[in-house]
């Protein structure tokens, strides 16, 4: 028994097996509760947390509008240091409790926070925005989708080294 | 072989434990297939129309899996292809902490982990998984109950 048990190219076969039985449990899943994935658009959405996406242009009109926001810099200290939008803080998702701690403490919950990344491939902003919405409640987060690097393609105002 | 019944209890422990965060992970994702699917994109590493594909079934993958582990059935293909989740999922790390990215872990559906703490993470888990493949099963499993293997 033991020999036929742990005959290596049945292992195989069964490693092989467990994974298409996921496979398979998944598609059957996927066709009958959310068949939009496989067939449709996907749309992601973060709507239990009220985080909504921002353009390029609406970001640059909310800044040139001088409408009272705070420009939230996810990336991390390094990479802020090396540039990053003119006005923004720093808080590098990696060390978010303390830095979040030290800036935003006494910020009002209903000030307008817009978080960015370093760009389009990045989730570090989403994830900081629903820590933020979490942790301070605020009520208004937005983020940046294009982040640092559609910011930097056009004309648009950056500073270097730190702003705290 | 015959297990020393220390050796038995601390197998079932790790099968167990490795067992159910493979499937509590799976479900945590199955729950909110689009942030999976967004997290996945933000690695960076698979092509476009195989994100989506990853995205949906790799939380299958791994409830199944996990499934299969806790359980004790099939112990050892079960391992194996849990050896294969981890050791994905720390090469995806490991990539991504050389480039420097900043993404956020989507490991548990907290997204709450240092890159370098999900690195080792998983080479934890790897290292059970190589402890356990060289048990050939263990005690209260359904390889016991089917299959009359002994440990």
């Amino acid at each position: 028994m033991d020999v036929g048990f742990y005959n290596y190219k049945l292992v195989l076969l069964r490693t092989l097996v467990i994974q298409i039985l996921g496979i398979g449990a998944g598609l059957i899943y996927t066709v009958i509760f959310s068949e939009q994935l496989l067939f449709g658009d996907i749309e992601i959405s973060e709507k239990q947390y009220d985080i909504t996406y921002l353009s390029l242009e609406a970001l640059q009109n909310i800044i040139q509008s001088k409408s009272k926001i705070l420009l939230i810099d996810g990336r991390s200290e390094l990479a802020y240091h090396e540039g990053h939008i003119l006005g923004a803080v720093n808080i590098p998702y990696m060390q978010r409790d303390y830095f979040s701690q030290q800036l935003l403490a006494d910020v009002a919950r209903e000030l307008p926070i817009i978080v960015y990344c370093s760009g389009k491939n990045c989730n570090t902003s989403v994830e900081l925005a629903k820590f933020l919405s979490q942790k301070f409640r605020f009520i208004n987060i937005q983020v940046f989708e294009g982040g640092w690097e559609e910011w930097i393609k056009g004309e648009n105002p950056i500073q270097k080294g730190s702003s705290r | 072989m015959i297990l020393s019944p220390k050796i038995a209890w601390i197998g079932i422990v790790v099968r167990m434990f490795i067992g159910g965060i493979l499937g509590w992970a799976g479900i945590v994702k199955i729950q909110n297939p689009e942030a999976f699917i967004k997290i996945v994109k933000a690695y960076d590493l698979l092509p476009e129309g195989l994100v989506v594909l990853w995205g949906i079934f790799l939380p299958w993958i791994e409830l199944v899996t996990g499934l299969f582990l806790f359980l004790g059935l099939w112990h050892k293909s079960a391992v194996l292809s849990s050896s294969g989740l981890f050791l994905a999922f720390a090469a995806a790390v490991g990539i991504n902490i050389l480039r420097g990215a900043d993404i956020a872990c989507g490991c548990f559906g907290f997204n709450d982990t240092n890159l370098y703490i999900v690195l080792l993470q998983d080479l934890v888990f790897l290292l059970c998984c190589y402890f356990l493949f060289f048990l050939k099963s263990t005690p209260y499993s359904l390889d016991q109950v089917l299959y009359k293997v002994l440990v």
